[in-house]
């Protein structure tokens, strides 16, 4: 059941291919722009961060605003004349890294906290399920502000708030996944062996759980992005002039509907990545099944 | 009870009991101290099995021939009793320390005995891994094993799901006898593959107790399978034995009345009529009639059966719990 | 009298990434009041061959590649779904393997039997009374051998054990009085002491209300014990139908014999068990005779093409080590 198989499986479906194909152009992308801001912001040569983009995203030229998409400006410009997809392809790297921030973190935490609940039992698992339960009363939102206001607005506070609200929804998952696993009886046969918990948990039920659970983890990538792209669109995220997706949306609508595409492409452009990962996820679900 | 070999006793299971409890108990329950509700899963069973012969726990299910089982390797607790292996007490897995290895069990369904991504010699070397042997040793021994039930090297590197219902069964066999125990438990190793396959597993199962001398505690629901591979019966109804003694004598000469309904309603090969049907349904295991539990469909009831339960009688050396055999 | 159920040279294919030739060339009939056994192991195409003969088959990914369902006088290829829909319970009913699958575990007992006497009612033209019907309730549980049956009627399914849920799917059978009865490994989850009560029940049914049954199951000498008449499949082909006597006493497919001889019936001291070597797979199914791989009796032959059924004595068997007499 190699990474090649699932690949190869997953590109014979035309659903779960295209989201292979949207996801991996997301993220590929995300990837390369982000090393190249990254090491821009290192050498102070910050011209590298649109060194492969369309025009400079932060270039004001306001003889140029609102400029409705041509060949010249594939989506049009903003109000201050700034090009659209050049600053949606310079704010793309945001929202991976958000994504993968706040997935990797619940699943993290969630198994940390589901995977020891699910197979101890006993007070490991009430006290984690009771301290699950706590969490997931937190509004994600309010939460978010109240870190920023206290904080400052700064990216990695909604991070943060996101990841407390995202991951005991993981481990009810983990520790359901466990419960189902540890009714295995090759589980019984790794006790006859003498392994530990840990050890058993290690072993055979980390690799089971993480199976089923990572088309789930693929879908939430894109309900993490929306859900921060709301963030960012309240005026919670990176403050301007940076980009980002969602607060692109929210500064376009005060142009609405005259110059829709300000705010509307940048949606139409969170939409099809959610979209994506969706796609993706189904199709690895359905994949997994196969295989089992 | 003698058993016609002069071999030693390796398992004596001597007056098991084992409770599980009914139902979630909330705090509000254990504040105004609701009275626990237990199942008599195992009560009062007390069998040996001698070196290298097989013992058959022979009954249905809530019969707790599976729970027996699994508290002889040590994967339950008893509630009181005691379990001992040449000797030595079998308590919980966590306390076994010394046992490690020594007690083996093979499970019923091959789907479930083996971790779907791990490769197979992983599969039948992880009792080992505790040991203090090297890899090769250890990877050596896997690969051993695996061919003593007949499986070629070739299937060490592939994973369970590239393989059949019988083929995983002999992997799960196969890690059974790795770490060369003394005891094996197999509980209905046969009931989840097909006929043709079956054959072949009761087959290996008696060419490897012949030539490695293992002891089998083999349980089971199907009196063919019974007549087969075993050396002793121990029938058993509701957490109890019913009858116990040799093969030969139970099933040939079945005393207790559940034993011959059992055998009875089993259908065999060469009669084409249906057999006759007990009546009656199996009482639920948490309320237990007072008296001897197969009372209430028992053909030959008497008012003392009701009563209070039956000791084992010893009847021309079989043991059978009925007050028919009173003398 | 005539069959209630024909099936003529019936071909289902399924198609994933490859394809299965999940049955190839099966025919059988079954008369009232006849038991017909489809005896197979894993991957003999009788599950298959029940959902097909239903039209419960989900196509795709399988396909009927070719021959005949006659249900009575409905041909079960052509006729249209609502036809096939108003045959089911009351022409067709099917009882699986796992009664919690196919009992509703949000009704109780008694409201499940009764929406099978409404139906049936429906259909017949009989009128359909509430408090009739109650009684007629407590009858087929009785007639199951349910004890107590007011009180099981007013209880959930995960109320009552696996026998018993067993049998009250045979009380709805009851209730709906098909003509014909397709039971998929029904007594396989059962004790031994609860399948011997629930097969003297289906048989008291069948006999009596001349009820056709098609009784799947891979314990041959169950259906040996059960059964008139035994069809035994292998790779998706009937390999020898015969009478039940027929099959046990004198079994002449190959693959008969080591069933038979498979089944422990001596002691370990008289020797090893003599079954069939080898495991099946369906990568050697097409073309050739299905068994050869692991026949004792192979010849080139068998290798060549799928033998054709043969005549012998009053049974087909589908061997090239049989007479030369091909069926009509």
């Amino acid at each position: 059941m190699g990474i090649r198989s699932i690949i190869w499986s997953l590109l014979r479906n035309p659903a779960s291919c295209l989201g292979l194909i949207i996801v991996a152009a997301f993220y590929g992308w995300s990837v390369l722009e982000g090393v190249l801001q990254f090491a821009g912001m290192v050498l102070h040569m910050s011209s590298l961060g649109w060194v492969l983009l369309p025009s400079d995203p932060f270039k004001i030229s306001l003889n140029q605003a609102l400029l409705g998409p041509t060949p010249a400006h594939l989506m049009g410009t903003d109000d201050l004349g700034r090009d659209i997809w050049s600053r949606i392809l310079y704010a793309a790297p945001v929202d991976a890294g958000v994504s993968v921030l706040v997935i990797g973190g619940g699943l993290l935490v969630g198994s940390l906290v589901g995977l020891p609940a699910g197979y101890f039992g006993g007070l490991t698992e009430e006290v984690s399920m009771r301290s699950t339960d706590l969490f997931l009363a937190f509004p994600a939102l309010i939460l978010a502000l109240v870190i920023e206001s206290t904080l400052g607005r700064e990216a990695i506070y909604a991070v943060m708030a996101l990841v407390v609200v995202w991951w005991p929804s993981y481990a009810r998952l983990f520790r359901g996944e466990t419960l189902r696993v540890k009714s295995m009886k090759f589980i019984d046969a790794a006790r006859l062996s003498d392994l530990s918990g840990l050890e058993i948990i290690r072993r055979h039920i980390v690799r089971s759980t993480f199976n089923t659970i990572v088309s789930y983890a693929t879908i939430d990538l894109g309900s993490s992005i929306l859900v921060y792209s709301v963030l960012s669109f309240l005026g919670l995220g990176i403050p301007p002039p940076a980009p980002e997706w969602g607060s692109m949306v929210s500064f376009g609508l005060e142009y609405f509907p005259q110059s829709w595409w300000y705010s509307l492409l940048p949606g139409i452009v969170i939409t099809v990545v959610v979209i994506g990962t969706a796609l993706l996820g189904d199709g690895l679900r359905d994949v997994i099944a196969g295989e089992q | 009870m003698r058993s016609l070999t002069t071999n030693q006793d390796v398992l004596v299971i001597s007056n098991a009991v084992k409770l599980f409890p009914v139902g979630k108990r909330s705090v509000w329950d254990r504040v105004i101290r609701k009275p626990q509700r237990f199942v008599h899963a195992v009560d009062d069973v007390s069998l040996h099995v001698a070196k290298a012969e097989t013992l058959v726990l022979l009954g249905e299910s809530g019969s707790g021939k599976t729970t027996l089982g699994r508290l002889v390797v040590g994967l339950e607790t008893l509630t009181s009793g005691r379990i001992d292996l040449e000797g030595e007490e079998v308590r919980h897995l966590k306390d076994n320390g010394k046992l490690r290895g020594r007690l083996q069990m093979v499970f019923q369904d091959p789907t479930s005995s083996l971790d779907p991504f791990m490769k197979v010699e992983d599969c039948v070397a992880e009792p080992l891994r505790k040991s203090k042997l090297e890899r090769e040793k250890i990877s050596a021994r896997a690969v051993e094993s695996l061919g003593n039930v007949g499986l070629g090297e070739k299937l060490a590197g592939k994973r369970p799901s590239e393989l059949s219902q019988g083929q995983r069964q002999r992997v799960a066999v196969a890690r059974a006898i790795v770490s060369k125990p003394d005891v094996i438990v197999l509980d209905e190793p046969t009931s989840s593959i097909d006929v043709s396959l079956q054959a072949q597993v009761l087959n290996l199962l008696v060419r490897l107790q012949k030539t490695q001398g293992f002891t089998y505690l083999l349980i089971t629901h199907d009196p063919n399978v019974a007549r087969y591979m075993a050396d002793n019966i121990a029938v058993m109804y509701l957490g109890k034995v019913a009858e116990y003694g040799r093969a030969e004598s139970v099933l040939g000469n079945p005393r207790h009345p559940y034993t011959q309904a059992l055998l009875a309603s089993a259908p065999k090969p060469d009669e084409l009529s249906l057999p006759k049907p007990l009546s009656g349904e199996p009482p639920s295991m948490v309320s237990l009639p007072k008296g001897c539990r197969f009372a209430p469909r028992c053909p030959f009831v008497m008012e003392r059966c009701k009563e209070s339960q039956p000791p084992l009688f010893d009847k021309d050396g079989s043991l059978v719990a009925c007050y028919l055999y009173d003398r | 009298m005539s069959d209630v159920i024909t099936v003529s040279g019936l071909s289902v294919d399924y198609r994933t990434a490859g394809v299965v030739h999940a049955l190839h060339d099966v025919s059988f009939g079954i008369s009232p009041g006849e038991i017909l056994g489809v005896v197979g192991e894993s991957g003999s195409g009788k599950s298959t061959l029940a959902l097909a003969v239903s039209r419960l088959l989900a196509t795709p990914p399988a396909h009927y590649t070719g021959g005949k369902i006659l249900f009575e006088e409905t041909d079960m290829l052509k006729a249209r779904p609502s036809e096939i829909d108003s045959l089911r319970g009351t022409g067709m009913f099917m009882v699986f393997q796992d009664p919690m699958m196919s009992l509703n575990p949000l009704m109780r007992i008694r409201d499940q039997i009764i929406e099978g006497i409404a139906v049936r009612c429906r259909r017949s033209g009989e009128t359909f009374e509430r408090r009739r019907a109650e009684q007629e309730v407590n009858q087929h549980l009785t007639s199951v051998r349910i004890g107590d049956a007011s009180d099981v009627a007013s209880r959930y399914p995960h109320q009552l054990s696996g026998g018993q849920n067993q049998r009250i799917m045979l009380a709805i059978a009851l209730a709906e009085k098909p003509r014909l009865l397709i039971a998929d490994e029904p007594t396989t989850a059962l004790d031994v002491t609860s399948q011997a009560q629930v097969l003297n029940v289906l048989k008291g049914i069948v006999k009596e209300s001349k009820m056709a049954m098609m009784y799947i199951t891979h314990d041959l000498v169950v259906a040996g014990s059960f059964c008139d008449r035994i069809a035994v499949m292998y790779g998706g082909m009937i390999q020898e139908i015969g009478s039940a006597e027929q099959v046990m006493r004198t079994p002449k497919h190959p693959y008969s014999s080591g069933l038979i001889t498979s089944l422990p019936s001596q002691r370990k001291a008289d020797g090893p068990l003599v079954g069939i070597s080898g495991t099946f797979s369906w990568d050697e199914v097409g073309g050739i005779c299905a068994f050869a791989p692991r026949c004792p009796l192979v010849h080139d032959q068998c290798k060549k093409e799928v033998p054709a059924l043969v005549r012998v004595d009053t049974r087909l068997v589908r061997c090239v080590n049989y007479g030369e007499e091909p069926d009509n």
